[in-house]
């Protein structure tokens, strides 16, 4: 029983203690020398216990007790009533917390077991039930898109791919892409009424922030709801290549057209005969280009070249873009002879294996045949794959530090130009060229928690920079306080409450250049594919089922009431003993 | 006498009753006339007419006129029928004495008064009335009063009134001219033969060369009002206090007006598109004609087909032109002819079906010719016809000699021997002896045949000989031996036509059957027998084939000489003609063989490649900016500017107008060729770029409308953006040493 008593103050017990010794000799010291002997130990009493009710008022005197914990019912969106119904008739007293009404919950410490039922709690508030010993009971999901992918940012001329599944679609609904103006793209039409994944396709037109539609509709054409899809087009930046050409080729000349027609600055080099070359500057001033060298290497993303053109540079040339590759992240593209890509020293990378056939269909270009070289690239760890065809990697490229080296077994695709396929001879270049030029390093990379971002809930964000002090400011100007990783000083993460929906945005102050653009959805946007979010969130969170000890003891403060009741018989014995 | 007061009484009352309708009829269309004078709609009047019918005919009640009235009211008026006439409508028999007396007296006074009395109406008042009713109604039209009523709203739609709105938003406190009256009229070409339309409605959908007038009246005071077009400007002219203007139309676009009131406040209407149609040229179509004929000699050579012809406003002419080539090679000559058709042509008909039989042999042709010919349709379209034509046809006769001619041309030199050609001179002299019958004697007819037989008979003995087997040949005329020698020399030389290439070339050696058939056993018995290939004269020059051909060719050769022989040219010629077909078949076969040589070119030197003297050549340096202008640039700059301005509420600004106006540049220029489309959105972007209009759903609305009009982006590989740090260049750099 010793052990079961404890104060709850017991951070107070000296001063306390003291304060009580001084007030005991205070009033000890009074009575003694004002009524003489009479009644004097009544008063002592008397005073001891008024003195030493008030200490205890001060100090909460506990005893441990088996306290009976009790249970608490949440309720959040789109909970079964059946399952509120047996639990109420399961536990009879059981506290129900409405999530809903978004008021703060509840004090949920001291709570044996909790039962949420519905869709869950949102992410943001999660971390109040961490360790505690909840069952969730999910609820059911209306019929809507769940499912959501797309890239967010592109560049005019892109395809936007959205990515979706639809939950019961009534049968004969459709679902229509619209763009910013309302031009409608795109459809699905859900023929049968079951659980459907889908595609959106359309073409971006140009660039900037615009929020797209996804609109659905019933079987009769009426609007059942329509959802805001924010995309961000952002501007196209030219590229600088050089293409070094030891003879002239059809592809070099078809795809230089293609490149310098597009905008980019493009410097070639060919070779005409020994020691004499052609060289061709297209939307860029004409400059000598002597030897390769650091400096003439830093105004280039891309270099383009045969391997011939490679193995005639001198050693020192081949150093420094060598260099320019691994520190300064430039790409390189090897035409040619797949027989001559082993002949190149330190460009060397690829390893071939050869096929029997010399065409092919590329995964992604249905109905189109081309002609390849009879070998393949050998898939290997660090070989990133740009065009296959079924298994066999076509186009590839490997990292060299910073930078990129890649290559093509794909021959006379300009063929397509001149059968007409322009779209697929542009598809295929752009996307070789685009993932081996050099990487724009942005100041400042910055990575939202979430891209479901609602008006007046919080949004996390992870910022990446170098540099020193961020300070990030949002598009009012107020600041946005920052959170240091730990073990990486680059990482940082803020949070903020938009207070408004449409696009907001996050800059920071150091660097105007580095603006985050984000997107703030209305309450009531896309609220299947959140309730299936914070389903699925709850679900893993909720996974571990953890059960408190039903015995535990718990120190419970004994009711001050008891010590002011004494305190007062104190009082007043003091005050009746000088009338006996 | 009974029937006849009755039949009276009948005829009466029927008056009566007309009476009454008539004017009832009277009151109605007066009042139909009256609401037409206010409202010149035919539907309201004749609502009215039936309306007041109905009414008046309740009030008049003109069924209700029977006989019994008719006494009563005819008893009234007459005091000599003593109250009695309803007498009369009783039948004899009912009556008693006295009444039978009167009813007789009374028919007789019935028959004289009731020409007199005239049934109760109030024709003259209703007639009145109508007069009234018209004159009021011409009245009130002709000084306008009724202008107030309909008239005006229906002849202009309210979408179709010209809205001005001021360019300058302050303008709204002066006093505002307001248009009173627009008016466009079309004067389509004469020869469309369209009538002059005129209408309210400012979109312009007209044939080119269509005469457009515009006419806009303004009540109060303006300064000038103008007609903007795409980059042009022209002022209407102040016509009887109506602004008119005019302008024939070429190309389609776009069409505003502004007009500057007198305190210098200039307003701009909305955008109106002209779109030109243009006068297509005629359709032809021919039926029942392939695009090759071809003839033999002997077929009728006709051709008939029927040409359908359309134009959309009617055909000013169409003839068939039919050129006739005859010849082949440097002499080849042409003679072009016009040909009509055979059904009457009408000038100004859009919808045409037309015959033609053409008669090849009365187009002069004969065998070998050719005939082309296409059919020719001009419309009426003025300064400048539209003339179609039709495909090119073909009509051949087959020549008889000259066929293959594709092989021909592999081959600069004919190897054949020309005496194959002899067959042809035989069915020219053959056919000429036919043609003389008449006019020579049967003896000498006679001769000329069998000279003709003994010729064919030589042809037949020297194909022989050129197959190797002269033997047959010679021995088959044995019944003839007689004639042969008495006429021997001069026989060849008369008829053989050695110049013609019987044998110039010396290829076959000319000599006498029987002699050659001695001296070939005397030096090898064994000739016909063997193939001796090693010596080329005793050699067959033919494949089995061609041989099998050859001697079928004989064959009929035999026929030929036989009916000439008969005196039967006509049967013989037959026979000829199918010798001289074999003959080409051979002919052409054996052309085939053709040498080709093709260029070898000598092969190169891959060792010496690029190592030559390059002394002279140099460095070559080239500057090009290649990168294409954006058409749509301010196009794509406006819709990211839309759609700032949709989620904010600012106000559009100074530059962002101007941003608008190049915008709809752009997009004009691209509307040109479909002006219908765009012209909603241009109008919007004309409105946003000189007046004071938004609110989100106009801005989205021409967003939406700039999206559309803009075409896709080709695809184009740009930057894309990388993580850097130093935790990833770190990692990079383990990766690349793990690898290694």
């Amino acid at each position: 029983m010793d052990n079961s008593l404890t104060f709850l103050n017991s951070a107070w017990f000296w001063p306390v203690f003291v304060c009580w010794l001084l007030l005991l000799l205070v009033f000890m010291w009074k009575e003694l020398s004002q009524f003489g002997k009479k009644h004097l130990y009544l008063k002592v009493v008397c005073v001891f216990f008024a003195v030493s009710s008030l200490a205890l008022i001060a100090l909460k005197p506990a005893v441990f007790e088996e306290v009976k914990l009790e249970k608490l019912l949440i309720l959040t969106e789109n909970f079964k009533e059946k399952q509120l119904d047996s639990l109420k008739r399961e536990y009879h007293e059981i506290e129900v917390f409405d999530y809903r009404k978004q008021e703060s919950l509840p004090d949920v410490e001291n709570v044996q077991e909790i039962f949420i039922l519905g869709n869950g709690i949102r992410d943001y508030d999660l971390w109040y039930f961490k360790d505690l010993s909840v069952v969730y009971l999910p609820g059911e999901i209306n019929s809507g898109i769940i499912k959501l992918h797309y890239r967010q940012e592109s560049k005019p001329g892109d395809r936007l791919e959205i990515k979706a599944e639809f939950l019961d679609p009534g049968i004969g609904g459709s679902l229509w892409l619209e763009d910013a103006g309302g031009n409608k793209l795109d459809s699905v039409i859900f023929a049968s009424g079951e659980h459907t994944r889908f595609k959106l396709l359309t073409d971006l037109k140009t660039s900037g922030n615009y929020v797209f539609n996804i609109t659905e509709k019933d079987s009769l054409g009426n609007i059942l709801n329509r959802n805001p899809l924010p995309v961000k087009v952002g501007k196209e930046e030219n590229l600088r290549v050089l293409i070094l050409n030891s003879y002239p080729t059809f592809e070099i000349k078809y795809l230089k057209n293609f490149l310098a027609e597009v905008g980019h600055k493009l410097v070639v080099k060919n070779r005409i005969t020994t020691g004499k070359f052609k060289f061709e500057f297209f939307n860029t001033e004409n400059t000598l280009l002597g030897n390769l060298n650091k400096e003439v290497l830093e105004g280039f993303d891309l270099i383009i070249s045969d391997s011939g053109a490679i193995r005639n540079l001198s050693s020192k040339e081949k150093n420094a873009l060598q260099n320019a590759v691994r520190k300064d992240g430039l790409g390189i593209l090897v035409l040619g002879n797949p027989n001559s890509l082993s002949t190149l020293g330190d460009f060397s990378v690829f390893e071939l294996q050869t096929v029997a056939t010399t065409q092919t269909v590329l995964n992604g270009f249905p109905g189109t045949t081309l002609e390849r070289q009879a070998f393949q690239l050998k898939p290997e760890v660090g070989l990133e794959e740009i065009h296959t065809s079924n298994s066999s990697v076509l186009s590839a490229y490997k990292r060299l530090e910073q930078g990129r080296i890649g290559t093509t077994l794909l021959e006379n695709t300009w063929q397509l130009q001149l059968g007409g396929k322009h779209k697929t001879y542009q598809q295929i270049w752009t996307e070789i060229v685009e993932q081996l030029s050099k990487r724009k390093l942005p100041i400042a990379s910055w990575n939202p928690e979430s891209t479901l971002i609602f008006k007046d809930e919080p949004f996390q964000f992870q910022l990446r920079t170098l540099i020193e002090k961020p300070r990030v400011l949002d598009e009012n100007n107020n600041l946005i306080p920052l959170k240091q990783d730990l073990n990486n000083s680059e990482l940082w993460t803020g949070k903020t409450y938009p207070r408004a929906e449409g696009w907001k945005q996050l800059k920071v102050e150091q660097d105007s250049v580095s603006v985050f653009n984000y997107f703030v959805y209305k309450t009531r946007d896309w609220k299947t594919l959140k309730a299936f979010h914070t389903l699925q969130k709850n679900n893993r969170f909720f996974s571990r089922k953890l059960v408190k000890d039903v015995k535990e003891r718990m120190p419970v403060a004994i009711n001050p009431l008891w010590f002011f009741g004494l305190f007062l018989i104190g009082m007043g014995g003091l005050w009746l003993v000088p009338k006996l | 006498m009974n029937k006849n007061g009755k039949g009276i009484l009948i005829s009466f009352q029927k008056r009566w009753q007309l009476l009454l309708w008539l004017e009832v009829f009277l009151y109605a269309i007066g009042a139909a006339v009256f609401t037409w004078f206010f409202s010149f709609n035919l539907l309201i009047s004749s609502c009215v007419f039936v309306i007041v019918f109905i009414a008046v005919t309740v009030l008049k009640r003109p069924w209700k006129i029977d006989l019994q009235k008719v006494t009563g009211f005819i008893d009234r008026k007459c005091n000599k029928l003593e109250y009695s006439s309803g007498l009369l409508l009783k039948s004899t028999e009912e009556l008693s004495g006295l009444a039978k007396l009167q009813q007789q007296k009374i028919a007789k006074e019935v028959e004289v008064e009731s020409k007199q009395i005239r049934p109760e109406h109030k024709l003259e008042t209703a007639g009145i009335t109508l007069v009234v009713m018209m004159i009021i109604g011409f009245l009130g039209y002709y000084f306008g009063l009724t202008n107030h009523y309909f008239s005006k709203e229906i002849t202009i739609p309210k979408e179709e009134i010209l809205v001005f709105r001021p360019t300058d938003s302050t303008a709204e406190k002066y006093k505002v001219p307001v248009l009173k009256d627009q008016k466009l009229t079309i004067n389509y070409p004469l020869y469309t033969r369209l009538a002059n339309f005129t209408s309210s409605k400012m979109d312009i959908k007209a044939v080119e060369g269509s005469r457009i007038t515009w006419e806009l009246s303004f009540d109060g005071e303006v300064d000038s009002v103008s007609l903007e077009s795409v980059g042009s400007h022209r002022s209407l002219y102040k016509n009887e206090g109506s602004y008119t203007g005019t302008l024939v139309l070429e190309s389609s676009g776009f069409y505003n007006f502004r007009f500057v009131d007198t305190a210098g406040v200039s307003y701009v209407s909305d955008l109106y598109a002209i779109e030109v149609t243009k006068d297509k040229a005629p359709n032809i179509t021919l039926e029942g004609l392939k695009q090759f004929n071809s003839f033999n000699y002997d077929d009728q050579k006709q051709i008939d087909f029927s040409a359908f012809i359309t134009d959309d406003f009617g055909l000013a002419n169409a003839y068939i032109i039919a050129t006739v080539s005859r010849g082949s090679g440097e002499s080849v000559k042409f003679r072009e002819e016009k040909l009509f058709f055979d059904n009457a042509f009408k000038t100004g008909e859009s919808n045409l079906n037309l015959t033609k039989h053409i008669d090849l042999n009365e187009m002069g042709m004969k065998p070998g010719d050719e005939l082309y010919f296409y059919v020719e349709a001009l419309d009426l379209k003025q300064p400048q016809t539209n003339i179609s034509r039709s495909e090119t046809y073909f009509a051949v006769i087959k020549d008889t000699v000259d066929y293959g001619a594709g092989v021909e041309s592999g081959l600069g030199v004919d190897l054949m021997p020309d005496y194959f050609r002899s067959q042809r001179q035989l069915i020219i002299d053959t056919e000429k002896l036919i043609s003389e019958r008449d006019e020579i004697s049967t003896e000498k007819f006679n001769k000329n045949s069998n000279d003709l037989a003994f010729d064919q008979k030589a042809l037949r003995l020297k194909y022989g000989q050129f197959m190797g087997d002269e033997a047959e040949g010679g021995n088959g005329a044995g019944s003839e031996k007689a004639t042969e020698d008495v006429h021997e020399e001069d026989l060849l030389a008369d008829y053989t036509h050695d110049h013609d290439g019987n044998n110039e070339h010396n290829l076959v050696k000319e000599d006498d059957g029987h002699h050659h058939d001695q001296e070939s056993e005397a030096e090898d018995p064994l000739a016909d027998y063997l193939h001796n290939h090693g010596d080329p004269e005793s050699s067959t020059l033919f494949t089995d084939n061609l041989k099998r051909k050859l001697r079928k060719a004989l064959n009929i050769m035999w026929d030929a000489e036989l009916h000439l022989r008969l005196y039967e040219p006509e049967k013989s010629l037959s026979f000829q003609y199918e010798a001289l077909s074999l003959i080409q078949e051979i002919k052409n076969s054996a052309r085939i063989y053709v040498h080709r040589i093709g260029f070898e070119p000598p092969p190169i030197k891959e060792g010496a490649r690029l190592s030559g003297d390059i002394g002279e050549i140099d460095n070559y340096r080239k500057k090009e900016a290649l990168e294409r202008t954006d058409k749509y640039f301010f196009m794509r700059k406006s819709i990211l500017r839309l759609e700032e301005l949709k989620n904010s509420n600012f106000e559009i600004s100074k530059t962002d107008r101007e941003l608008f106006e190049k915008a709809g540049n752009e997009l004009a220029e691209k509307a040109v060729n479909e002006p219908g489309r765009y012209l909603n959105t241009l109008q919007q972007l004309k409105q946003l770029a000189d007046i004071q209009k938004n609110g989100n759903k106009f801005i989205n609305e021409v967003q939406k409308g700039l999206l559309q009009a803009l075409p896709n982006t080709s695809m184009k590989p740009g930057k894309q953006s990388g993580s850097g740090g130093k935790l990833n260049s770190l990692v990079l750099k383990e990766l690349e040493l793990d690898g290694q």
